[in-house]
């Protein structure tokens, strides 16, 4: 028992698996078919209706056409059979005489008359038993042997009758062949039936079979008729569906045709144009998508528009970007190459803008740099462009102009830079930049090449002092031009061989000092160039960690001059990196630097700026003292740049202070500067500093700087930097 | 008194006014001897003569069944014969049947009137009983014939019934019948009647309906009108139809034995008056009392006749209806 229970069970879980199978293979095929079918179908709308016009029609007169033939074929059975029923009834009344009178003459007249019919094949007269013949009539040329005579069972269900309703037997022969047979009845009422006579009297019959007759209709001719007929009409039907079909095309093609409107605006659209606009036709389907597209080209256009002023402009300042701003200076270029003329490139670098950051926050250093951009933006030319480059860098195209118009811009721009205040905190900041101006006149360089220029000039006016411009005269070497190893390669040269060029700038003193201070300038050699300023060679140093080395070299160098001139009324300022103040072993070198060359360390001063030692209080603090007591003294570079207090002086014991050069170049009509000036020499005065005054411009200023006690001032006016020390 | 009443009624039945509104009383026209077996009765008692007294023997009255053609002669019988006619119903059950039969034979001094072929079927069985039987077509079909049992035909007057067809139709001279096998003594006294009226009745006799349709239309080519006898052997209700229609088509003029046939297109129908067979009936009895048979011809005929006119039929053979006649007219 459980053995054919887990048979079951086995035997259900096959079917199961079977029927998982084979669904699961008709799944597959059904979505193979539909694949194919779909890679089949056409990719047109129209043409797509069209198939679908074009398989219903098909379908349809199929079916139309089935449907006729099927009904065709049941008129003509159904035709033959009243026919058959009628030819019952005629041969039935014919016959009476046979069953009536014997009269043989009257069965002549009655065959007679069938012969005018040449449907009817044969007629016959059975008797009661419905085996023997009594008369019969045969069609010359017909061919009934395949009607057997009745069949038991044919008499059998002719005699049985209900309701007194005649059976009639139909038997479907071939070639459009039908043999009918009937039982022949004799009627009469009941007895007493007519005493109570009434037409509604149901039943009150008596009936006997008192023969049968046999008819076998040949209807080929009939049905070969209304095939023929049907095969014209099949053929009327498919030239309709014909005609039906090409006018339906055009009906489609036409009321479709709204739609090929929408072609033009969508192609234009695909290919990016969105100055597109969809025509309304009146067409209420395709108004409505014509719409549907033109809010859509509505909205991209506001979104291309708020992309592109995304992409063309700088979020914070709201000037240029960058890349639109490189984009229109390319087409500037192939202008110029085109048409000639000259424009400028401007180049702008904000002065220690990272002391901003530093002391007040990116925050501050953003609105500074917001307010910048407003002052550039009062002061250009509407058709020239302004952009912010990066950080706390700008540039700005000058249409149209030539050096000098682009000279007096940038002096225009200096000067308004100088009038500019920044309020950050309650204090009152100085901001300046440097500015690097190249003149676009030459279609052979490129967008970047003019970048480079500037950001040469902007170099350079930021290592001759900063707040100032300078046009690039393409002496200038890019810094950025050598990225790679070459620089390395170059700079290594120089260390290794020795082959840095010292310049010498002298600081005056004002206040009759026996001293000669001399500010030692770094160079380097180049082929090109002749020789290359420290804005050119200086970031790759840094860059490439060689700034120690060659400060050391510089000092070492230094050292020998000092040695060589074995003069002790001479000093010389060398300004120290970073990466030297980060050396452990800065003490030990400068020990033996001394000793080597014996000089004393008193003719020494290293300058550090002031935004370094506002870094490095904590090791400067330890570093300078040692470093004083063995003689060596120290100045604080660009002193007041950021308005830093002056308490770092008393952890920082340096010896000089040089005052930034923002607080000095209008110190003759500024009296604020005149003041802060005053102020600072007063506290250096307490703190036993002296204060050297960078970027002293004219006389005016030097004699204003002295009345404000100044020791030292130092600048182009009082000499500019030379490859030979005077002393 | 009760005596006295039921005089009355008989008189007043043979003054006809037991007849509806729509039965002719025609006078008695003398029947015609030709040739016939059949032995007219004395003319039946003139309007306001004597009625004897009937003898009081018994009659049991046998009827076939409870239809209106066989329950009115009854009812019409005891209205003639008082208490001494008692109704006799067959029923479906033979035992019954056998019963009431039984009875009837073992009581004495009784007549019998058979009413309907059943009844006279089971009278046979009564023995020695003088047996009238009415109602019935096919009597010498049944052998129903012996001296102590005779008839009283169920057709009504042929005399008048082809006087008045020929007052209707005074352009009538041949008419067919076909008539099943045995209705012969019944065919000589319409063929008299009908030659009374200066008519000739052609007559084919059939066994099957098939053969009456076929004799029909063979003999329609000879005749302008037929006469529909109500013989259940022969007849069909599709026949009849087809006849009918025939005739319709073919403008014959048909007299029929069923108002209901005046609706296939018959021009007149002849039916018999209850009260008319049930007095030939007791003036069978009253002639047969006291005597061992019942004496006279093995039929008598009826002497009235319930006329109704085909108004449609009349006008589509173009009939002119006599004055007199008109109230017998009206549409089917």
């Amino acid at each position: 028992m459980e053995s054919i229970r887990s048979g079951r069970k086995y035997s259900a879980r096959n079917m199961r698996r079977r029927f998982h199978i084979a669904s699961r293979k008709s799944s597959r095929f059904i979505s193979l078919v539909k694949q194919r079918l779909k890679n089949r179908l056409p990719k047109s709308l129209a043409r797509r209706i069209m198939l679908l016009q074009f398989v219903w029609a098909i379908a349809v007169y199929l079916l139309v056409i089935s449907a006729l033939w099927l009904a065709t074929s049941l008129v003509i059975e159904s035709n033959v059979r009243d026919h058959g029923e009628g030819w019952i009834a005629k041969l039935d009344e014919l016959g009476i005489p046979i069953y009536a009178s014997d009269d043989a003459a009257q069965l002549a007249d009655a065959i007679a008359y069938v012969h005018n019919f040449s449907e009817v094949m044969h007629a016959k007269y059975y008797d009661a038993s419905g085996k023997k013949i009594i008369a019969g009539y045969t069609h010359k040329n017909a061919d009934v042997s395949d009607y057997s005579p009745l069949s038991e069972h044919t008499i059998a269900k002719l005699k049985n009758s209900t309701d007194h309703i005649k059976p009639i037997v139909f038997e479907k022969g071939e070639h459009f062949q039908m043999r009918i047979s009937a039982p022949i009845w004799i009627q009469s009422f009941e007895n007493d039936g007519m005493i109570s006579f009434s037409l509604q009297g149901k039943g009150g019959e008596k009936i006997e079979t008192i023969g049968f007759i046999e008819v076998v209709i040949d209807y080929s001719a009939t049905s070969a008729k209304l095939y023929r007929n049907l095969s014209y009409a099949s053929l009327l039907i498919a030239a309709m569906m014909i005609v039906a079909a090409y006018v339906g095309r055009k009906m489609v093609s036409w009321a479709l045709s709204p739609l090929s409107y929408l072609e033009q605006p969508l192609t234009r659209l695909s290919k990016g144009e969105t100055d597109v606009t969809v025509q309304m036709t009146g067409d209420e389907e395709v108004d409505r998508i014509g719409i549907a597209l033109n809010t859509t080209i509505s909205a991209l256009n506001e979104r291309d528009d708020s992309l592109r002023r995304l992409a063309n402009h700088d979020a914070l300042t709201g000037l240029l970007s960058r890349k639109y701003f490189v984009d229109q200076l390319e087409k500037e270029i192939v202008r110029i190459n085109t048409v000639g003329g000259t424009s400028a490139l401007f180049f702008f670098d904000l002065d220690r803008f990272k002391n901003i950051n530093d002391n007040y926050g990116h925050a501050a250093g953003d609105r500074l740099l917001i307010q910048i951009a407003k002052q550039l933006g009062k002061r250009i030319r509407d058709r020239d462009l302004v952009a912010r480059f990066g950080g706390d860098e700008f540039t700005l195209l000058a249409y149209n102009v030539n050096a000098k118009k682009a000279q007096d811009i940038a002096e225009s721009l200096i000067q308004l830079m100088r009038e500019f205040v920044f309020y950050e905190s309650g204090d009152m900041i100085k901001v300046y930049f440097s500015i690097g101006i190249t003149i676009i006149d030459d279609g052979m360089l490129n967008s970047h090449d003019y970048l480079k220029e500037a950001d040469a000039a902007v170099h350079e006016a930021k290592r001759q002092g900063r707040n100032d411009f300078r046009l690039y005269k393409r002496t200038f070497v890019d810094n950025n031009e050598e990225k790679g190893d070459g620089w390395h390669d170059r700079l290594q040269d120089v260390i290794l061989n020795d082959k840095m060029i010292c310049y010498f700038q002298t600081v005056v003193g004002l206040k009759n000092q026996p001293q000669q201070l001399h500010e030692v300038l770094m160079r380097i050699p180049d082929l090109k160039y002749g020789i290359l300023m420290p804005g050119a060679f200086m970031p790759a140093a840094e860059r490439f960690g060689l700034m120690a080395a060659l400060d050391l070299k510089m000092i070492a160098r230094a050292a020998k001059i000092l040695h060589e001139q074995a003069n002790d009324k001479l000093v010389l300022m060398l300004n120290l990196s970073e990466q030297l103040m980060a050396e452990k072993n800065l003490l030990s070198f400068l020990e033996g630097v001394i000793r080597d060359n014996h000089v004393s360390p008193g003719q020494i001063i290293f300058e550090l700026s002031e935004s370094y030692v506002l870094h490095n209080i904590d090791r400067l603090c330890n570093l300078i003292p040692d470093l004083s007591l063995m003689g060596f003294r120290f100045a604080v570079d660009n002193f007041a740049a950021g308005l830093g207090s002056f308490n770092y002086l008393k952890q920082v014991p340096v010896h000089f202070i040089k005052l930034d050069s923002a607080l000095i170049e209008q110190i003759a009509g500024d009296r604020i500067d005149q003041i802060t000036v005053r102020a600072i020499v007063e506290i250096a005065a307490s703190l036993n500093l002296q204060t050297i005054a960078k970027f002293a411009t004219d006389q005016e200023s030097i004699a204003m700087l002295k009345s404000l006690g100044i020791d030292y001032v130092q600048g182009n006016s009082t000499g500019e930097p030379l490859q030979q020390l005077s002393v | 008194m009760a005596m006295l009443g039921k005089m009355l009624i008989l008189t007043m039945s043979f003054l006809g006014l037991g007849c509806v509104q729509s039965q002719l009383q025609v006078s008695p026209i003398p029947e015609s001897v030709h040739q016939s077996n059949v032995v007219p009765l004395p003319p039946a008692p003139e309007p306001g003569a004597t009625v004897k007294k009937i003898p009081a023997l018994q009659v049991a009255i046998l009827v076939s069944e409870n239809l209106p053609a066989y329950s009115g002669v009854a009812n019409d019988l005891t209205k003639l014969l008082g208490r001494r006619g008692s109704i006799h119903y067959l029923t479906s059950s033979q035992l019954e049947n056998q019963k009431i039969i039984s009875r009837l034979s073992s009581e004495n001094n009784l007549q019998v009137v058979a009413i309907g072929l059943a009844a006279s079927v089971a009278a046979k069985s009564i023995g020695n009983k003088q047996v009238i039987f009415c109602q019935v077509y096919n009597y010498q079909h049944s052998g129903l014939l012996t001296p102590k049992r005779k008839g009283v035909s169920m057709l009504p007057s042929l005399n008048k019934s082809f006087t008045i067809w020929h007052e209707l139709a005074p352009d009538i001279r041949d008419i067919g019948v076909i008539i099943g096998p045995g209705l012969k003594e019944m065919i000589h006294a319409a063929e008299d009647a009908a030659y009374a009226s200066g008519i000739k009745l052609h007559v084919v006799t059939v066994n099957t309906d098939k053969e009456y349709l076929y004799a029909y239309k063979k003999l329609s080519k000879k005749v302008q009108g037929f006469w529909l006898l109500p013989d259940n052997r022969i007849l069909s209700e599709k026949i009849l139809r087809d006849i009918m229609t025939f005739s319709v088509r073919n403008s014959k003029q048909v007299a029929v034995f069923s108002d209901e046939l005046l609706k296939l297109g018959g021009l007149f129908s002849f039916s018999s008056d209850t009260m008319d067979i049930a007095q030939q009936v007791v003036t069978r009895l009253e002639q047969s009392q006291f005597k061992e048979d019942v004496p006279g011809p093995d039929m008598t005929y009826l002497v009235k006749v319930n006329l109704r006119i085909n108004l449609v039929m009349a006008n589509k053979l173009n009939l002119k209806i006599p004055a007199s006649y008109n109230k017998y007219a009206k549409a089917p």
